[in-house]
Order: C-alpha cells, then sequence, then structure tokens
C-alpha cells in the first residue's frame, strides 16, 4: 500500500485558496520534510511541522488546525502492530530532535531501504473503510469561528500602503550626498558635511466610521478595515472618529459614541490637510430611501467639501443593494467605493489625487 | 574546515552546552539559562534543518529575543545580533561605506600636497594605491568598508564555512518595506558591495540531499505592531511563542535560580498565575510576562533573606496587599484594577 507525498496537496491548495501566503517553495519544504522523517511521529506532529511552514499567524494556525481536520487527519491511520515492527528496522533518527524513541502506538514512519538512504515515505492512506483512528488529542474549540472576511486584513494593508504623500520633514538626519559634492564644487573645500531630513510619509487618514443601529451586522468588517488602516504602519497620522447614522454637530472619539467632538473642529484641520475616509452604509441598509437622512447627509457632505479636503464613502453593503436607498442620493455627491479590493484601492486611488473613472464593481 | 557532520547540530532547549563551540567569537557566548518548551524546540530544530528563517511573535516578555541567543549558545554557533530602527534599511545590516571619512582624507591629502591647487579630479578613485605628490597616499576603497552582523556572517559562511545564528530583532519597528529588501539576501545568501565591486556568497548549489549546514540560521522577532509583507512571511517559518505552562513555568524559573525552588518561589508562582487568570478578577491591560516575574521573584527572594516575607505570608495575600506589586503592574488602569474591591 504505497502513498505518495502529494497526499498534502489538497490541504496545501485549500489554504492556499483561502489566503495563507504560500507559494511552491512553501509546498516543496513540507515535503522535504517528510522524507527526512520530520513531523512524522503522530498527526499532532505533521500538523505543528505543517503549521510552522505554511501558517504566519495565530489566525492562521487556527484555520490550518481546522482544515487539517477535516482534509487530511481522515487520510491517516495508526497501522496494524505486526507491520509496524517489521517497518521500523533502521527507522530514521528523529530529525525533530525531540530524543524520544518512538513509541509504541505512534503513527506513520519512514521506511529506509538498506543502506541507509531514505525511500520515498510509506504513509498509509486509508483506502476503504478505516482501520483506526488517528489519535489527535480532542481539538479544545469544537468550534471554530474564524472570520473570513471578502477582503482579507492583508489585502487591505497593501492598498493602504498607496496612501503616500512623502516629504522631508524634521530634523536633518540624513546625509545628502549630492549637496555636499555641489558645496565642494561651489567653493573648492570640503566644509563639512550636508544633512536633510528624512523622507516621512506625511499622508493624514481621517475615518469617520458609522456604528452601531444599521452598521451592527457590519461591525467584524469594519473593525478589520481600521485595524488594517492602523497595523499597515505606513501612513503617517490615522485618526478614527466615529458617529452614529449622520455626523452631527458633534462626532465621537470612541466607538461606545459617549466621548463627543465639535465636528467642525475635526474637519477644518489643516495641517497637515487629511484624506477623509466615511464608513457607512448609508442608509442602504435599510432598504428604502429616507428623505431627512439624505438632506442631512447632503448638508454635511456639502461642509466637508468646502474644506478642499479629498474624501471618498466607503458602503459595506453591496453596490447593487444601493439603489432605490438614501445611498443613491449620497453618491451623487461623494465618491461611493463598496468594501472590496477593488473598492478600496480606487478609493486610496482617489485619495492620492488620481481621477477614477466610475466602473460598475463586482458582486462580492 | 568543519565537515558536515560536525555542523548538523541540534537544539534540545535545556539551557546547556552541549556541542564545541566552532570558532572564538562563538566561544565568548554567554551561558543563556533558558528553557524552552517542545514546540519552540521543534521550530528551532525546523529552521535548523531547512535553514529558512524563523519568526517569532509573542506577548512582550516572553523571551524572544533571549531564545536567539540560548540557541547560539547551545550549538556552540557565533552570535550576531541585528537591532532595528524605524530608518533601518536592509542594506545597513550588510555593511556600511564610511563615506564621510573617505571625503575627509581626501581633503587631507590635498590639503597637504605640495601642489595646493591640484584638482580633485587627478585623484584616482579606483581601488589599490593611489598617486599624489603628498606623501600620504589615499587608502584603498576597502579599507572603508566595514561589515555590519548578516553581512559578517554571510562571510564567515563562505569563508570559513561556520554557520552563526543571526537575530533580527522587532523587524516590525522598520518601514514596511524593509522585510522585503532582506529578502533577496537571505534567500540567496549573496550580497555585493558597491563601492568597491566585491561579492560575498555563501550560497552553493546543492543536490535534493544535500544540506546547506553552513547557512547562518536566521531568528526574526516581532511584536505584531505592523502587517509584514506577504512575499517576507512566506520564506519564513513561523512560531507564536505563548505564555508557559505550570511545569514550564516552574522549569524556568529552576533555570534561572539555579534549580532553588524554595517554597517561598513556589507559592510565587502560583501566585502569579492566579493573578493573570481570570480567578483574580482583573481584566489586565498589560499582562505581567514571565521577565516580570522572574525579577519579582528576585526580589522576592530579597525579602526573604531581610526577614520581611515567608511562604505563609505570601499564600495569605490577595490581590491588594500583595508584597512589590510595582514590579509586576506597570500601568495605571492595571493597578487600580488590582486595587479596586
Amino acid at each position: 500500500m504505497k502513498g505518495s507525498d502529494d497526499f498534502l496537496f489538497p490541504l496545501f491548495d485549500d489554504l492556499r485558496r483561502r489566503g495563507l501566503p504560500l507559494g511552491v517553495s512553501e509546498y516543496e519544504a513540507a515535503v522535504k520534510c517528510l522524507w527526512a522523517g520530520v513531523g512524522l511521529e503522530s498527526p499532532a506532529h505533521l500538523r505543528e511541522t505543517l503549521s510552522m511552514i505554511w501558517a504566519k499567524s495565530r489566525e492562521d494556525r487556527a484555520l490550518l488546525h481546522d482544515r487539517f481536520r477535516i482534509i487530511l487527519a481522515p487520510l491517516l491511520y495508526r497501522r496494524p502492530v505486526s507491520e509496524r515492527e517489521t517497518a521500523t528496522d533502521g527507522l530514521q533518527e528523529e530529525m525533530a530532535g525531540d530524543g524520544q524513541a518512538p513509541q509504541t502506538g505512534t503513527f506513520g514512519m519512514v521506511v529506509m531501504k538498506p543502506g541507509g538512504k531514505p525511500a520515498a515515505p510509506e504513509f498509509l492512506l486509508r483506502q476503504g473503510p478505516g482501520v483506526g483512528r488517528p489519535d489527535l488529542e480532542p481539538e479544545k474549540d469544537r468550534f471554530q469561528f474564524i472570520p473570513r472576511f471578502p477582503v482579507r486584513r492583508r489585502e487591505m494593508t497593501v492598498v493602504f500602503r498607496g496612501l503616500r504623500l512623502m516629504r522631508r520633514i524634521g530634523a536633518p538626519e540624513e546625509l545628502d550626498i549630492d549637496a555636499t559634492i555641489d558645496g565642494i564644487g561651489e567653493t573648492g573645500f570640503f566644509t563639512g558635511p550636508v544633512l536633510r531630513p528624512l523622507r516621512k510619509n506625511t499622508a493624514f487618514l481621517l475615518t469617520l466610521t458609522d456604528r452601531k443601529g444599521s452598521m451592527d451586522p457590519f461591525l467584524p468588517l469594519t473593525e478589520n478595515l481600521l485595524e488594517s488602516v492602523l497595523k499597515g504602519g505606513m501612513l503617517g497620522r490615522v485618526r478614527t472618529m466615529y458617529f452614529h447614522n449622520i455626523p452631527g454637530d458633534k462626532i465621537y472619539e470612541n466607538p461606545e459614541l459617549t466621548m463627543p467632538v465639535s465636528t467642525e473642529d475635526v474637519i477644518c484641520e489643516r495641517a497637515p490637510r487629511p484624506c477623509v475616509m466615511i464608513v457607512s452604509d448609508a442608509g442602504a441598509a435599510k432598504g428604502y430611501f429616507d428623505e431627512k437622512r439624505a438632506r442631512t447627509t447632503a448638508g454635511f457632505i456639502k461642509k466637508l467639501n468646502e474644506t478642499g479636503h479629498r474624501s471618498v464613502w466607503i458602503n459595506p453593503v453591496p453596490p447593487e443593494r444601493w439603489q432605490g436607498t438614501t445611498a443613491q442620493d449620497i453618491e451623487k455627491t461623494i465618491s461611493m467605493f463598496p468594501l472590496t479590493r477593488e473598492g478600496l484601492k480606487d478609493a486610496v486611488d482617489l485619495l492620492r489625487g488620481r481621477s477614477v473613472a466610475p466602473g460598475a464593481y463586482e458582486s462580492v | 574546515m568543519k565537515t558536515m557532520m560536525e555542523l548538523d547540530r541540534k537544539y534540545t532547549g535545556d539551557g546547556e552546552l552541549h556541542y564545541e563551540p566552532l570558532d572564538d567569537d562563538a566561544k565568548k557566548n554567554t551561558p543563556e539559562r533558558y528553557v524552552a518548551d517542545k514546540s519552540v524546540k521543534r521550530a528551532v530544530n525546523l529552521a535548523l534543518f531547512l535553514r529558512r528563517p524563523l519568526l517569532l511573535e509573542g506577548d512582550p516578555g516572553c523571551g524572544k529575543t533571549r531564545l536567539a541567543y540560548a540557541v547560539a549558545y547551545e550549538l556552540g554557533f557565533p552570535m550576531q545580533t541585528c537591532y532595528v530602527r524605524s530608518t533601518t534599511r536592509a542594506e545597513d545590516l550588510l555593511y556600511t561605506f564610511d563615506r564621510l571619512k573617505r571625503l575627509y582624507d581626501i581633503e587631507e591629502i590635498r590639503a597637504g600636497g605640495k601642489n595646493a591647487t591640484q584638482r580633485q579630479d587627478e585623484v584616482d578613485t579606483e581601488p589599490g594605491a593611489h598617486k599624489t605628490t603628498s606623501d600620504r597616499k589615499l587608502p584603498p576603497m576597502e579599507e572603508y568598508v566595514e561589515l555590519m552582523p548578516l553581512g559578517e556572517a554571510i562571510e564567515k559562511s563562505q569563508k570559513r564555512q561556520i554557520p552563526s545564528v543571526v537575530l533580527i530583532d522587532e523587524v516590525d519597528k522598520a518601514d514596511p518595506d524593509f522585510p522585503n529588501d532582506l529578502l533577496q539576501t537571505i534567500e540567496e545568501w549573496r550580497f555585493k558591495i558597491d563601492e568597491t565591486g566585491k561579492t560575498i556568497d555563501a550560497g552553493k548549489k546543492t543536490g535534493p540531499g544535500e544540506r546547506n549546514l553552513h547557512l547562518p540560521l536566521v531568528i526574526i522577532t516581532s511584536n505584531q505592531e505592523k502587517e509584514l509583507p506577504a512575499p517576507f512571511l512566506r520564506r519564513c517559518l513561523y512560531h507564536y511563542i505563548d505564555f508557559p505552562d505550570l511545569a514550564t513555568m516552574e522549569s524556568i524559573i529552576k533555570k534561572h535560580f539555579d534549580e532553588k525552588l524554595t517554597p517561598l518561589f513556589r507559592v510565587a508562582v502560583n501566585k502569579f498565575l492566579w493573578l493573570r487568570s481570570k480567578d483574580s478578577g482583573i481584566k489586565w491591560q498589560k499582562p505581567p510576562s514571565t521577565s516580570e516575574l522572574i525579577d519579582w521573584i528576585k526580589a522576592l527572594g530579597k525579602e526573604e533573606e531581610d526577614g520581611r516575607i515567608t511562604p505563609e505570608k505570601l499564600e495569605k495575600c490577595g490581590r491588594r496587599d500583595l508584597p512589590l506589586p510595582g514590579i509586576l503592574v506597570k500601568c495605571k488602569r492595571d493597578r487600580a484594577e488590582m486595587m479596586k474591591s
């Protein structure tokens, strides 16, 4: 019953499609480990080894464990005792460095040909009803609530990196070679190095997020978005403010909407000039047109436009549901984009000052 | 020149030196009393086997940085540390070229030359000796090149076939483009010094069965302040250092205090774990970490010596009358939480 090393492939492919950063060399690395006997002491060891090579965060790890349990674990089973005894002759030494000899009752092993050269690993893949069950310890979390967003956080940070306004500001720290050489050329003497300030991203993003009420179902999405902005780390300054339904005279510094600040003060900041991103369903979640809301929002947008800041509106509700609602009206006064990768990309392009052709967005 | 067998070393995570140090720098490694749990051990050995960089994340104070030193000590590899700042670029880890010194030297020679109006373009800028009318000669370009930790490690691997442990600490402090710039170097193990034209190349084309045991082991730590770029993450092996359980905690303390796990220390460890757990009723903003526990125990040991505390007294303490809380609690909000009724 010869297995082959591409029994790993279904799991690998599945994880790759779910957004884990994986390439061919990562697959090869996993296969290389199997050939050398690393990770073969038990299904848990195999899972841990794959985790180290393929998962790059705790969320990835949780996802890998879940998919391993569903895709790979059912394929593995313990060899019957008699076969095990003959196969363990010349077992290759543990590469994992546990220092423990494989115990009876361990799962799977590498078979060595006489002469010391490793043969292809012989995994016993289930061919018919299973003989036993893989000895994975019971999962601590029986229910895996792993959020899978339409836009992954990594994708979003890449998009927000595009929001760059590089300027040389601050104390002169860096050696300016050209200016130093020019200085020598002009005077004929080298009087000392010329320094210049480092380039910094001065982009300032002001986010205004709608909270509570109709925005509650979108909470994980919007939190994910804000976190990706904060953790992207590229922006010079980020300020996150909150409101409910419409930004009124006051907006709030915290999501619980208990720390009010005058809206005028916030949006009239000039140095540096903010790029404004409003995150709200604009009434689209309610599904109907609310005239009062449309009017008040239009009033706010008018004030915002008067400041001259570049602004965009990000709507977590898919675009096909904007028609016939307040959102359709608001879309006429400010550029509105869906919370998808293309939508965010276009929004950031607009914030950078590039013109964006109005386009139809694919449904999520 | 070491043979491959001598270089094939495994990490056991018990804080003891098991192998002969590979060179004089390795002999200078200070002993690290670091106890690693099984999964950390496996991660390190996997990284050694695949010779891929190991990315470590975890709460502050859990020992990510110290692990690198412990690995270097136990394996007898020389240690190279790269501290990363927000302005660090990938080339800065490889080498520096002292442009200013060279400019100053050129000026000095010009000023000291017999022909004071000598033009700049008469000064030869090729590596090697220079002709000037002064007695002093301008040193060659190589004199101004200094290898930085990663560059030194690659040179050692190339020239002497000795692997080092290279620690790149807090990689998320740097510019987000920094990890990607670093990527090519740690994949190919080759870099060029532009000013002299010299290439240092430790990479070897090996067949499928052979291993690059002479290459450095790179350990990278991150505090998760920023998202790292995907191509970089792909290349690295990843391990999250979880907070140790009671058994590991006890062995860490034992190792740290030379096996003297006194009754007071035992009580302290249990109190510490209780504080961190939900049972104490404290919602931590910055939960105390292993390094803070070690400091606390040290201080408690001194208190015990001076007769101010006993294990029984400590056992009876609740969260409000804990001795020396300032060592464990570092922010106002947590302090208030501890003191609330």
